[in-house]
């Protein structure tokens, strides 16, 4: 499930409509330092940490999809256990 | 000038507090994210004039953090066409559109992982796999610069670890 939060960056926005079809995946916004907030996945790993400003917001955005593809197999590997 | 992307894992989670000297050290052009297998790292599109001092900037910032260091460097499987053009290094990205799309080459071109709006991801080994056996491109197993960076890091992890820094720079000197 994904929160309601929307970052200043379309980029960003669009990767997190990707990832809410991803049900193992929750964005959580918080705005502490630098941070928006974070993806957090199922099996407990280190969270996304997504910054409010990042350098270039296009690979910020590609930097989350690509994490996300790492954690495709999550939820499955829960099921399994 | 080009934007290299990378990963360098890191000793441990960062706190909070942590992440955010990080991102004051210069490292907003990275993201502190974690695997399923517990580890930790640093995905990184860092722009320079090679690869090697892409990886030499970051590793530079990652120790002005005081407790944190990285242990191990190399590259995500998952690739924009972008990043499989610079990986390639004698390939175009709009030659490996052209290749997706079918409008060159004898089709086949692995599909994307994943595709957000303009994003789309694919996986590097299947690009890779398929760039050498249908178009016989010539492409390494392992980036050569990335081997030589996870080498180099983790020489130095086991140097400090047994304080044998001073010797093993001095080794590297002559050897």
């Amino acid at each position: 499930m994904v929160g309601r939060g929307r970052h200043q960056y379309n980029e960003i926005n669009a990767a997190f409509r990707r990832l809410r079809e991803i049900p193992t995946l929750t964005v959580v916004e918080s705005h502490n330092g630098h941070r928006w907030g974070w993806v957090r996945c199922i099996c407990g790993a280190t969270p996304f940490k997504v910054w409010s400003t990042p350098r270039n917001a296009g690979n910020h955005a590609k930097a989350v999809v690509t994490w996300a593809t790492g954690h495709a197999r999550c939820g499955k590997s829960e099921e399994e256990s | 000038m080009s934007t290299w992307d990378f990963r360098v894992t890191l000793n441990r989670a960062p706190t909070d507090q942590e992440a955010d000297l990080l991102y004051e050290a210069g490292l907003d052009d990275c993201a502190v994210a974690g695997g399923p297998d517990g580890s930790t790292f640093l995905m990184c599109d860092r722009e320079s004039g090679s690869l090697l001092e892409a990886i030499m900037s970051v590793l530079v910032q990652i120790r002005s953090v005081d407790g944190l260091w990285a242990i191990g460097v190399d590259h995500d499987d998952a690739v924009t066409l972008g990043d499989a053009a610079r990986r390639h290094g004698k390939r175009t990205q709009a030659s490996l559109r052209q290749l997706a799309n079918g409008q060159r080459g004898p089709g086949g071109f692995p599909p994307p992982l994943v595709e957000a709006d303009n994003i789309s991801v694919y996986s590097w080994g299947e690009i890779s796999t398929w760039l050498r056996t249908a178009m016989g491109d010539d492409i390494p197993e392992v980036n050569r610069d990335i081997a030589l960076a996870d080498a180099a890091v983790k020489l130095a992890c086991r140097a400090r670890a047994t304080h044998r820094e001073d010797q093993v720079r001095r080794l590297l000197e002559v050897a």
